[in-house]
C-alpha cells in the first residue's frame, strides 16, 4: 500500500512538473495596434512564409562550434501606435478637473521574440528589473550596439492636471518609433546542427504622447450595457 | 587523531592567514572608496507648479548604486541656482528609475524629486538659464551639477479654478531639425465650455528660448508627417514674428476650434519634451488666463538624443 502511495505521489509530481503552466511574456511590439515599416518589404518573423523562413535558414554558414548567425534585416525603421496609456471617463453633466498620475513602465526598450527551436527567457535581476534574453548563449552573439546608450526604464511617474469635458472620455495615447533587427541562427556542436530558428528584436527609440478627448459613444454604451 | 604543528608550520600558516586577511581588507577598502562617476544632463525644464505636491524631477546618473551620494538621509539641503537666482527646494525622494549603458559603462539613473514652497514669491514664470543642482551632504561635501534651463511658474492665480476652456486634443508635431528630433509645433482642439462666446488673445509657452508663434496659426490640426514647409511659404524654425495674433480667435459657446501653432527657437534648436501652454482669453469683457498644465509630449530612450549636452563629474573620496 505504501509503495502504491509513494508511486502515485511521484506520478503526480511528474504530471505537475510537465503540465505546470509556464508564464508567457507577451512581446510588446508584436501586440501594437499598428506597426508600419519604412521599408514595406519588412515583415515580422511571425508573418514569414515557410519559403522565406527556410530561405534564410539556408543562408547560415556551417561552423564547427557555436552559433552561426545571419541577419535578414538590420535597423529597419518603423513607427507604431501602442495601447492607450491612460483612459478615464466623465459620464456626468459637469466638467471634472482631474489630476492624474501615470506611470511609464516600458520595462525594456529592447524587446525580443523567436521562432523555431530558439527560446527566450525572462528573469528578474537583483534590482527586480525584468530582463529577457535569447537562451543558449545566442544573446552574446547578436549585435545590440545600435546606439552608444541603451536605456532600460523601470518606472517614471508624472502628474498632470487636466479638465475633462462632460460626457467625454479622455485618452492619453502613445505612438512611437523604433528599429527592428531579425535573422536566423543555428548552433553547431562538432559540425552537427543543434537549435535553430529565427530571432527578432525591436528597439524602441522614441515615444510620443497625446491628449485626446472624445464624446462618449452612447450607442456603444447601450450595447455594452445590454451585454 | 591529533594533528601536531611544528613552530615553523604554525608561523607559516599564521602568516598566510594574515596575508589573505590584509589582501581582502585592501580589496574591500579600495572597492568601498572607488571614485564615483556622475553624469548630469542639460535639459529644458518647463513646469507649472499648481500645488505643493507637484515636483521637479531631475535625472542624475551614477556609475555606482551603493554610494552615500544617493542616500536621502545623507543630504542636508538642495537648491537650484544660477548666478542671479536660487530656488530652495525640499528633497522628497531620491529614486533609482533605470539603468543605462554609456561609453560601455553601466550607469544608474536616479531621479531627485524636489518640491518648492516659494509660491507667493513669484507672480510670473521664473526663468533660470544654465541652472545648477546644488546638493549639500551631511559630511560637508557638495555637488554642483549642471542641469540646463528652467522655466517654472508657481500658479497662485484665481483663474486656476475656471473651467471656461477645455483642451480636448493636444499633441506635438515633431521634426528632425539640425539632427535633433524635437517639437516644432502644437496641435490644439479648444472647447468653449461656457454659454458665452470667448475670444482668445494669445497662446504662448512663455519661454525666452522658444515660443509658440501664434501669428502663424493654422485653423486645422496638422498631421505629424506633413511637411511644415508645405504650409508656410517662408518657414524657418528660428525666425519668430514679433506680433501676436493678428486678430483674436473667437470660439462660440459649446463649440470647439482646431489650431496648429508652430514653435520657433530663438536661441538655437533644442531638444524639448515638455511644455505648458498659457491661453489669454476674454469672456464678457474680462480677461483671464487658462493654463494647460505642462505635458510630456515625447521621450527618447537615448541619453544623448534626449538632452542638450552631457556633463561628467568625478566624486573622489
Amino acid at each position: 500500500m505504501k509503495k502504491i502511495i509513494i508511486s502515485m505521489f511521484f506520478i503526480l509530481l511528474i504530471l505537475v512538473c510537465v503540465f505546470m503552466p509556464k508564464s508567457v511574456e507577451a512581446e510588446t511590439y508584436t501586440t501594437y495596434q499598428e506597426m508600419v515599416f519604412d521599408d514595406s518589404d519588412v515583415e515580422l518573423i511571425d508573418n514569414w512564409s515557410y519559403m522565406t523562413y527556410n530561405g534564410y535558414l539556408a543562408k547560415l554558414k556551417k561552423k564547427g562550434f557555436g552559433w552561426s548567425v545571419y541577419y535578414a534585416t538590420k535597423k529597419a525603421k518603423f513607427s507604431f501606435v501602442a495601447e492607450t496609456l491612460y483612459h478615464v471617463k466623465n459620464s456626468g453633466l459637469e466638467e471634472i478637473t482631474h489630476t492624474f498620475k501615470y506611470e511609464e513602465s516600458y520595462e525594456e526598450t529592447i524587446q525580443k521574440s523567436v521562432k523555431g527551436s530558439l527560446e527566450t527567457e525572462v528573469s528578474y535581476n537583483k534590482e527586480k528589473k525584468k530582463e529577457s534574453k535569447f537562451k543558449f548563449g545566442l544573446e552574446s552573439n547578436l549585435d545590440f550596439s545600435i546606439e552608444s546608450t541603451e536605456k532600460t526604464k523601470t518606472t517614471e511617474t508624472d502628474t498632470v492636471k487636466i479638465i475633462i469635458a462632460p460626457n467625454t472620455e479622455l485618452f492619453i495615447k502613445v505612438q512611437g518609433e523604433g528599429v527592428l533587427y531579425q535573422g536566423t541562427a543555428r548552433r553547431y556542436f562538432f559540425w552537427i546542427k543543434g537549435k535553430e530558428g529565427a530571432f527578432e528584436y525591436a528597439i524602441i527609440t522614441t515615444e510620443y504622447y497625446s491628449i485626446d478627448m472624445n464624446v462618449i459613444d452612447e450607442s456603444k454604451e447601450a450595447t455594452t450595457n445590454e451585454n | 587523531m591529533k594533528i601536531k604543528f611544528t613552530k615553523n608550520q604554525l608561523l607559516i600558516t599564521l602568516g598566510i592567514v594574515l596575508l589573505i586577511g590584509i589582501l581582502i581588507s585592501i580589496y574591500l577598502v579600495s572597492k568601498k572608496y572607488d571614485d564615483v562617476n556622475i553624469i548630469s544632463v542639460n535639459k529644458e525644464y518647463n513646469l507649472v507648479f499648481n500645488n505643493k505636491n507637484d515636483t521637479l524631477n531631475i535625472p542624475v546618473y551614477f556609475d555606482r548604486n551603493d554610494s552615500f551620494l544617493t542616500e536621502i538621509d545623507e543630504i542636508d539641503n538642495v537648491k537650484i541656482k544660477n548666478d542671479n537666482i536660487e530656488l530652495i527646494g525640499r528633497l522628497l525622494e531620491v529614486k533609482k528609475v533605470s539603468t543605462i549603458k554609456y561609453d560601455n559603462k553601466k550607469y544608474y539613473e536616479y531621479s531627485f524629486s524636489l518640491s518648492f514652497s516659494s509660491y507667493d514669491n513669484y507672480k510670473e514664470p521664473v526663468f533660470m538659464s544654465d541652472g545648477i543642482l546644488y546638493i549639500r551632504y551631511s559630511n560637508g561635501d557638495e555637488l554642483n551639477l549642471k542641469i540646463g534651463n528652467l522655466n517654472v511658474f508657481f500658479n497662485t492665480t484665481s483663474d486656476y479654478y475656471l473651467n471656461d476652456l477645455i483642451v480636448t486634443k493636444l499633441e506635438a508635431v515633431t521634426n528632425e531639425v539640425k539632427s535633433i528630433n524635437t517639437i516644432v509645433g502644437l496641435n490644439f482642439r479648444i472647447y468653449n465650455n461656457t454659454d458665452k462666446d470667448i475670444s482668445i488673445n494669445t497662446i504662448k509657452t512663455k519661454n525666452k528660448y522658444y515660443e509658440l508663434d501664434d501669428s502663424k496659426v493654422l485653423y486645422e490640426l496638422l498631421d505629424n508627417k506633413e511637411n511644415l514647409k508645405n504650409k508656410y511659404n517662408d518657414y524657418s524654425y528660428e525666425a519668430i514674428s514679433t506680433t501676436d495674433l493678428d486678430e483674436s480667435i473667437s470660439i462660440k459657446s459649446k463649440q470647439y476650434i482646431d489650431l496648429f501653432i508652430p514653435l520657433k527657437y530663438l536661441n538655437g534648436v533644442k531638444y524639448l519634451d515638455r511644455l505648458p501652454v498659457y491661453i489669454d482669453y476674454t469672456i464678457s469683457g474680462i480677461n483671464h488666463t487658462f493654463i494647460q498644465d505642462d505635458f510630456k509630449f515625447l521621450s527618447n530612450n537615448s541619453l544623448i538624443l534626449s538632452s542638450n549636452g552631457i556633463n561628467k563629474y568625478v566624486y573622489k573620496y
